[in-house]
């Protein structure tokens, strides 16, 4: 794992003008985000936290300071620049869910694929990657046939199919039980770990702050903290820790649907 | 086209099923009204059709100069053999009949009352489209047929012997009895108010013109030949000297008539194209503000804004055809239920089923009326819906092309 800056934000202010009342969202937040960092930004309501993954993730751009995004000044790109980067460098989990609701699991998955240019080889990709995290039974069921939990799976499953260097997750626990957030956190750190995908959430969520290696605190529109811990040990969801257990390692009830954890994930970027 | 994008398209179509019924109501109820309409107007054209270029009138007619607008008995085509073998000789003609009017008085008994003497080819005439077609029994020389009315004006019956009076070619007294064979329904009204019918031998010596006709009526092997049938034949020299006239030049008005009823036809398209707009428009409206957060969503992930187009467009499109599909068979169901039946578009009017028919220019219009539609009426239908389709999903695209995924989404 190395070091280098995946996000440079230097004093990155976002004011919001409805008209009537200017809202500072940002109020000057600077900040690096490494390679493997598997941070979590906290804060009250109001903070800016979702507000600064937005303009991490090139939803929104600021209205001062510098944010670079994988070397990308975001706030230099086009509307179809940022959305290439998006696209092909990005992912997303959002706190509801959204999967298209008219399509199955597989097709969710395939969607990313084919906007990505992927042809005939999207529908094998999807499955393996839909199989790789344990979620192959849920491949035809379309969103409406899905629990909470195994719909942000399935939304993790997309996030991580266009191979992102970075995947931004806002709140994503908000809507899940303790048991489908402890697995969805889980199959996180696993890409974390094994692939080194980097993940940044937006969270009130004490469940995902545990599994974070690091956590910024945003107070006001400014980092009012920023602190490197040790997680909690990575298990499988049952509380077992399976931090050292290799794949295929015997797991009873977690993931759902599979015996084992699997194996490799070697389709994802390393 | 990507797969995805005509998945989403078609699927969306389920999610609200109660809104997406009304759509295919609204556009399957306007393309039934314009192929129910349509049928109507073309079985009512073919009627009209059918009673110009049928027994009456014929593809073409030949007639000595002035005669359309004098009738004068001395106005005929002479040579009437000679012409007749010219005629029958072009290669288009189905067959060709010369006939001969001239007014007369009738006499049953005492009264004499005002009647056509219509001469007639028996054979030729006997045949599909002529003007004795149907007749249970070949008319006999010494014998004539009355028209319906006229019959009934002068209270004959078949069997009856009438004195038929008039003036001859040569203008010299025309006079001679005739046995009543028949009372007919024709579908030329002037026979019907005041026909007496003889054979054309018989009206030729009755109104002394021998080898002479007023008229020839020619029926083209196929209704689209009747212009190059009546080129050929003014190019004749033995038919020099006469005016040939295809029917469009005859009856004119009906003509107009004819191009009325497709200009109907059009209106319903509008009717059509209204419907279609209202409820697509409506549909895809309410779908894409229904799904401002999805479209945000699809932007996040790194959508192009014409993607979202395409789906709205395919979503309206795809609503267009399957409204198109269900008017159609509602269209064909009834066109085709009603084909061999029949509409007695009569009885609309009120008149208890007194009135069976109209007449207009001597010809009578049955208003009996078999509908009967074409493939392009159909493909109409479809044109206008899909063009509706792309007009009603402008508004809703430009509203999708337009969004910035982070305000749709918080939508």
């Amino acid at each position: 794992m190395t070091n280098a800056a995946l996000i440079t934000a230097q004093d990155v202010m976002k004011v919001y003008d409805t008209g009537r009342v200017e809202v500072r969202a940002l109020r000057g937040v600077t900040l690096d985000v490494h390679k493997g960092d598997l941070l979590a930004i906290v804060g009250p309501s109001g903070s800016g936290k979702t507000t600064f993954l937005n303009l991490i993730g090139a939803l929104d751009v600021a209205t001062a300071g510098r944010l670079n995004v994988l070397d990308r000044d975001v706030s230099a790109l086009s509307k179809r620049q940022r959305a290439d980067l998006r696209l092909h460098s990005l992912g997303f989990v959002f706190q509801a869910y959204n999967l298209v609701p008219v399509l199955t699991a597989r097709e969710n998955v395939e969607f990313v694929l084919e906007l990505q240019g992927v042809g005939a080889q999207r529908n094998k990709q999807a499955m393996e990657i839909l199989e790789q995290l344990g979620l192959e039974e849920f491949a035809d069921r379309r969103p409406n046939e899905l629990s909470g939990g195994q719909q942000q799976r399935v939304a993790v499953a997309r996030a991580v199919a266009s191979k992102p260097q970075l995947v931004l997750a806002d709140e994503p626990t908000a809507n899940l039980d303790g048991e489908n957030a402890e697995i969805l956190l889980t199959m996180m750190r696993r890409l974390n770990k094994d692939h080194g995908i980097t993940f940044v959430f937006s969270t009130h969520d004490p469940r995902v702050v545990a599994h974070a290696r690091r956590v910024v605190t945003l107070v006001d529109g400014r980092v009012a903290k920023d602190e490197t811990k040790t997680p909690v040990p990575l298990s499988d969801g049952s509380g077992e820790s399976k931090e050292n257990a290799p794949c295929g390692t015997s797991a009873p009830e977690k993931p759902k649907g599979r015996s084992s954890w699997p194996c490799g994930l070697w389709f994802l970027p390393v | 086209m990507e797969l995805s994008t005509l998945k989403i398209g078609w699927r969306n179509l389920g999610r609200n099923k109660r809104r997406t019924a009304l759509a295919l109501l609204a556009i399957g109820v306007g393309q039934f009204a314009l192929l129910a309409s349509n049928g109507l107007m073309r079985g009512y054209a073919d009627n009209i059709r059918l009673a110009i270029t049928g027994p009456m009138i014929g593809h073409a007619q030949v007639h000595a100069p002035q005669w359309k607008q004098e009738r004068a008995l001395d106005l005929y085509i002479d040579n009437l053999p000679e012409v007749m073998k010219q005629v029958r000789a072009d290669e288009a003609v189905g067959n060709a009949a010369a006939r001969v009017y001239a007014a007369a008085l009738v006499a049953p008994e005492q009264d004499a009352f005002i009647a056509m003497v219509v001469g007639l080819e028996v054979d030729v005439e006997s045949e599909s489209y002529g003007m004795l077609s149907g007749l249970d029994e070949p008319l006999k020389e010494g014998h004539v047929l009355l028209g319906h009315r006229l019959a009934k004006k002068i209270d004959a019956k078949p069997g009856m012997e009438i004195a038929v009076v008039g003036q001859a070619a040569d203008g010299s007294l025309a006079n001679d009895l005739f046995i009543v064979q028949d009372i007919i329904s024709s579908p030329a009204d002037l026979v019907n108010q005041s026909g007496v019918v003889m054979s054309l031998a018989d009206a030729q010596a009755l109104l002394v013109m021998p080898d002479q006709a007023h008229e020839i009526v020619i029926r083209a092997k196929q209704a689209g030949q009747a212009e190059q049938i009546v080129e050929r034949l003014r190019a004749e020299p033995i038919l020099a000297g006469t005016e040939i006239s295809p029917w469009q030049e005859i009856v004119p008005e009906l003509v107009v008539i004819l191009k009325t009823s497709d200009y109907v036809g059009y209106f319903v398209i509008v009717i059509v194209f209204v419907a279609a707009v209202a409820g697509i428009a409506n549909t895809l409206m309410m779908a894409t503000f229904e799904r401002m957060h999805e479209f945000g969503m699809l932007l996040a992930l790194g959508s192009r804004p014409r993607r979202l187009i395409r789906m709205i467009v395919i979503e309206a499109v795809l609503t267009g055809i399957l409204g198109v599909i269900i008017g159609t068979a509602l269209g064909y169901l009834f066109v085709f239920a009603t084909a061999d039946s029949g509409i007695d578009m009569a009885s609309w009017g009120g008149s208890g089923g007194e009135v069976k028919d109209m007449a207009y220019k001597g010809l009578n219009l049955p208003l009996h009326v078999f509908p009967r539609l074409e493939a392009f009426d159909t493909m109409l239908g479809l044109i206008a819906v899909l063009f509706t389709s792309l007009v009603a999903s402008i508004w809703p695209a430009w509203i999708a092309a337009r969004l910035e995924p982070m305000e749709a989404m918080r939508a």
